[in-house]
């Protein structure tokens, strides 16, 4: 296995249609191990469970499909529901008001001591092993072979909404305005495909609540916040099994 | 079976005449059926048509959150009766149990009347229907069940036209071949369309493979009621005795056995999956289970879904032992009103507790809340309007589906 | 039963003849509480030796907390010499841009901060528990409702540097101002149903 690794190191980012089934399959390990529980139940420290499998950041880190592979880390506890995160999205993407590709959840704990309230902004989760597009009859939504960003092909939507079922984070809405499925897409039609570094939510923040960035790359803002064990990170709904690429962290 | 044969090769004025003297034998009662059950079909057209044009989301009352409604609840329905019918019938001219075989003929007609039926809602339902026509078949998706499910309905409807069509012209080898792929067909289209739900990870009251087995034993439990509800309305349509017709009765006794039978399964099936769900307190699915043992849906669960369901028709099937042809078919009406009530509550106490529900944030610390729209209700009867309407006319077009008794 | 309905009469017409007599027996209208400030007509009347036609001659209506239906009764109003103004213009009496403790002697109920971003709830019951106005009036915070958040440099960076909130909210006087965000900040959720009621709470649907 050691060979392989610096095999692959040694090669220029090759894409996914040469990665092998066992590496693929590594990379899924990986993914089920960077999991915890979101605070509803218990808070794992996901990462360290990582550390079981690989003997060090460098070698899971080689492991990424997409490169890019596009993250967010949202550090929950820094979120004070300005929304402008919010409006910079509806700007961007033509949002209609009646939907959201992103919003920010309220959590009062009325017996909590000190802090009695919580923001937990949410948005598509990016899933490695998305459930939405598992469960598209027409391939309309997909998952993008370079950047790993789940995408719509709005001009496949049947309108079936199975997609908006499959979806453990509800992220999907049906927009009346392009008679499709609408989701986050980190951007990537309205920004990122245009040079953009960043997602507009991303950029609007105030409060360095949202931080975007390539998980495959060592100089990434999120690459560090994830690839550590001091402090717990973990994701949404593990249970589901998508595996996603949304963290969530404080401090 | 050679004389028979002379009479299908009728010229077509003889046919078409027979068929026109037919259409006009019904009595007033019968005309009136006819004509409230096209009512139906075309409001419903209206309020679809309406629906198309001025957006969806203004007319029908599900949500991002609640995104299937009674338009996907009555889709199960019909197709769950369809596979039903097809699946009881198949019993007699496919695997040649004898007892069966009198019902086989209306049963196969009414699988496709109730597939259609089906498929008028559906049409309805997804707002994009004349891309699914393209699109399912240049960019298919091997790991939905959906595309699956879809597919194979599609197959599973040509094969019953084509087994009925040889069923009518007594070509019985072809008949048995098309009898055979459509049971299977649908067997895997409906197991599908189980999986549809079963294999949503992180839809608590949904996940597991349970799904797709109790689909296939309440199908044929559904198909039971339906064939004896649908006898015993034709032979009033006709005009003629089902008292009279012994072997037809006979055969309806079995079908009330096996819908016994089938009863206790789908019972045995409910109390295990509400016992499974309280139990422990599964996250997601139990606050989804007590929201049918004592919230929302209490009504649903115990009057309609166990009651009428489920108890009386057994109560009533066992009771009336084939001879009170009064009692059975009031059991099968309940049934399948219970059935129609079961297959709603399934698809939306499967969407009431929210996704970030265990979060505990404000926006989702309660259940959702669903009713259907006049429009959605309007469409619903429609289907009903479908297979009704199919069934009258094909009760005159296709003279009472008789069978010719020196085939056996 | 029949006792404690007795009681009760007797208590609130006892009451009702204290504060009328009260009114009678200075001749004069008691105090005026709005808000946060308090008018005492005895301080006018006795203390300066006012009669009612130095105020009740166009400045203020007889009857009493009328002047709050006037759109312009403001801070504002006063600079401009209506209302206390007329006489609190630093000759004839003090000036009303100081010595607001004076007239302003209550606390001033729930400041709702929307610049720059949306929301902030500052509780004047919560922190008038321990503190007293000139804790915070005094030059940090001026007692007028979301002056501070016209300034530029209302931010959270001027907390962490010791600023408004800052000076307290250090980590030692009180919780960090870099920690426990959601106790002051409500956000806009927090804003729509302070504004508008619980429909607001819905955000979701």
């Amino acid at each position: 296995m050691r060979d392989k690794i610096k095999q692959i190191r040694s090669r220029d980012n090759e894409g996914i249609e040469n990665i092998s089934v066992e590496e693929r399959r590594h990379f899924l390990k990986m993914g089920l191990a960077v999991t915890g529980v979101f605070c509803g139940g218990t808070i794992i420290s996901a990462v360290s469970a990582v550390n079981k499998v690989y003997a060090s950041a460098g070698e899971y880190a080689a492991k990424y499909p997409y490169k890019p592979h596009y993250s967010m880390v949202i550090h929950v506890d820094r979120c004070v529901d300005c929304e402008l995160c919010m409006q910079a999205c509806v700007k961007t993407n033509h949002v209609p008001d009646y939907g959201y590709r992103t919003t920010i959840l309220e959590r009062d704990v009325p017996d909590a001591v000190g802090q009695k309230r919580e923001f937990i902004p949410v948005l598509c989760n990016q899933c490695n092993l998305p459930q939405c597009t598992r469960v598209c009859p027409t391939r309309a939504t997909y998952k993008n072979k370079e950047n790993g960003i789940v995408m719509m092909d709005i001009s496949k939507c049947i309108g079936c909404l199975t997609c908006q079922m499959g979806c453990p984070y509800n992220a999907r809405y049906f927009s009346e305005e392009i008679h499709a499925v609408d989701k986050c897409d980190f951007c990537y039609k309205s920004r990122l495909s245009k040079g953009e570094k960043i997602s507009a939510c991303a950029e609007a923040c105030p409060a360095g609540v949202r931080i975007f960035g390539d998980l495959s790359d060592p100089s990434s803002p999120v690459y560090n916040r994830v690839h550590q064990l001091e402090k717990a990170v973990w994701v949404m709904r593990p249970e589901a099994g998508t595996r996603p690429n949304i963290y969530y962290t404080k401090g | 079976m050679e004389g028979h044969a002379k009479t299908v090769k009728l010229t077509l004025n003889e046919l078409e005449r027979g068929v026109t003297s037919r259409l006009f034998s019904g009595s007033f009662k019968y005309y009136l059926a006819v004509a409230f059950s096209a009512f139906l079909v075309l409001a419903a057209l209206v309020a679809g048509i309406h629906s198309i044009i001025v957006g969806h989301h203004h007319t029908y009352n599900v949500n991002r959150e609640i995104a299937w409604g009674i338009l996907i609840a009555t889709y199960v329905f019909f197709v769950v009766t369809s596979t039903g019918l097809c699946l009881v019938s198949s019993i007699g001219h496919v695997f040649g149990v004898e007892s069966y075989m009198p019902i086989a003929k209306r049963s196969v007609f009414l699988s496709i009347a109730t597939i259609l039926g089906g498929f008028f809602v559906i049409a309805f339902e997804i707002k994009l229907p004349w891309r699914m026509a393209v699109y399912n078949v240049i960019s298919p998706n091997i790991t939905s069940n959906i595309w699956w499910m879809g597919t194979l309905y599609g197959a599973y409807l040509v094969l019953m036209m084509f087994e009925f069509f040889f069923l009518i012209i007594n070509k019985h080898r072809p008949a048995f071949f098309c009898g055979f792929f459509g049971a299977i067909a649908g067997i895997a289209a409906h197991s599908n369309l189980g999986a549809v739900f079963g294999l949503l990870m992180g839809r608590e009251f949904w996940h597991g493979p349970y799904m797709s087995i109790y689909f296939i034993a309440s199908a044929m439990m559904t198909g039971t009621a339906v064939i004896y509800l649908f006898h015993f309305l034709a032979y009033k349509v006709n005009g003629q005795s089902l008292e009279n017709d012994k072997p037809m009765l006979a055969s309806l006794d079995v079908v009330r056995r096996l819908g016994i039978l089938l009863l206790c399964v789908i019972i045995f099936f409910t109390t295990w999956k509400m016992v499974a769900g309280v139990a422990g307190q599964p996250g997601g699915k139990y606050e989804a289970v007590m929201a049918l043992v004592k919230g929302p849906y209490a009504i649903n669960f115990w009057v309609f879904e166990a009651g009428f369901g489920l108890i009386l028709p057994l109560v009533m099937f066992y009771f009336s032992r084939g001879k009170n042809l009064i009692m059975m078919f009031w059991g099968s009406v309940l049934m399948l009103i219970g059935i129609f009530i079961m297959r709603y509550d399934l698809v939306i106490v499967g969407q009431v507790v929210p996704v970030f529900h265990e979060l505990g944030v404000n926006e989702f610390k309660h259940l959702l809340h669903y009713v259907p729209s006049f429009h959605e209700i309007v469409i619903t009867l429609g289907g009903f309007g479908v297979t009704f309407f199919l069934f009258l006319v094909g009760e005159k077009i296709f003279d009472g589906h008789k069978v010719d008794p020196h085939h056996h | 039963m029949k006792r404690t309905i007795f009681l009760t009469i007797v208590t609130i017409v006892l009451a009702a003849f204290f504060l009328v007599t009260d009114g009678f027996a200075d001749d004069s209208g008691g105090e005026i509480v709005y808000k946060s400030v308090t008018f005492s007509h005895k301080s006018h009347v006795d203390g300066m030796g006012f009669d009612c036609e130095t105020c009740h001659d166009g400045i203020f209506e007889m009857e009493a907390g009328s002047m709050v239906a006037s759109p312009d009764f403001s801070m504002d109003s006063i600079y401009n010499g209506e209302f206390c103004g007329a006489c609190h213009d630093g000759s004839m009496a003090f000036a009303s841009d100081d010595d607001c403790t004076t007239c302003h002697t209550r606390p001033g109920g729930d400041i709702l901060y929307f610049k720059p971003v949306k929301s902030v709830l500052f509780s004047h019951a919560v922190h008038t528990e321990a503190f007293g106005c000139e804790s915070c009036h005094t030059g940090m915070f001026k007692m007028e409702a979301l002056a501070a958040q016209e300034n530029d440099d209302f931010t959270m960076e001027s907390l962490y540097q010791g600023e408004y909130c800052g000076a307290c909210h250090d980590g030692s006087t009180a919780f960090a101002s870099d920690t426990q965000c959601a106790t002051c900040h409500l956000g806009v959720k927090g804003y729509n149903r302070m504004q508008g009621g619980e429909q607001a709470n819905q955000s979701g649907h």
